[in-house]
């Protein structure tokens, strides 16, 4: 499986606010339901643009969101 | 599993059972010969294999379109159009490999149907891994 060296918290976030469905958020942000579950599950890493769009339908930071691994990038 | 990648399922499936119908209807020594004869058995299959091709897809494209109507509808998001950019550009290497192969296929005997034939697996090929990559970013998952 392809994982990116980045990691998010997504699913938490979703749990946090009413256990927000992963069609809900996608609706919000601008892309399909399995681009969301892509990104949570590791196998795609967005757009800056997607990124921040995902945060702000949270109310977060972009790095509340979003984590770097320096430790295994490539 | 999202529209475009149950479309993409779809066309690869579709291309290989084409592709192999049609073979098959040819005589059994035509695909392992460079230089198959100007059958009109063989060109009435390749019609026969294009139009119900091209019917299947579009009737199995409507079927998976009513199942879900706004999956369909919506337009392709960044990931989608990177998959899709991706197995294209893959696909396009297999093609233009295979293609100027032809010229060794000249050099060992092929006429000018022969040649024909190729290009037109070749094309087929091509068109089988493009979406057969697309199947494989889906599942897997697409880097940057």
């Amino acid at each position: 499986m392809t994982q990116t060296t980045i990691t998010n918290s997504i699913r938490r976030l979703r749990f946090e606010r009413n256990e927000m469905t992963q069609q809900d958020l996608a609706e919000r942000v601008g892309v399909t339901r399995q681009t969301i579950n892509a990104i949570e599950l590791g196998k795609y890493s967005p757009s800056l643009e997607v990124a921040f769009r995902i945060a702000v339908v949270f109310g977060v930071r972009l790095e509340d969101v979003f984590f770097y691994d320096a430790g295994n990038a490539r | 599993m999202s529209f475009r990648e149950k479309s993409a399922w779809i066309m690869l499936i579709m291309i290989v059972l084409m592709t192999s119908l049609w073979t098959a209807h040819m005589p059994w020594w035509r695909p392992f010969t460079l230089a198959p004869d100007p059958n009109p058995i063989v060109f009435h299959a390749l019609i026969l294999a294009t139009v119900g091709f091209v019917v299947i897809v579009v009737v199995a494209h409507i079927v998976i379109a009513v199942l879900a109507p706004r999956d369909a509808s919506a337009r392709a998001d960044e990931r989608e159009r990177l998959i899709g950019l991706k197995a294209t550009r893959i696909g396009a290497y297999v093609y233009a490999g295979l293609s100027l192969s032809s010229i060794f296929i000249i050099h060992l005997g092929a006429n000018e149907i022969g040649l024909a034939y190729f290009l037109l697996y070749s094309f087929a090929i091509a068109e089988a891994v493009n979406y057969a990559a697309r199947v494989v970013y889906y599942r897997r998952g697409v880097g940057p």
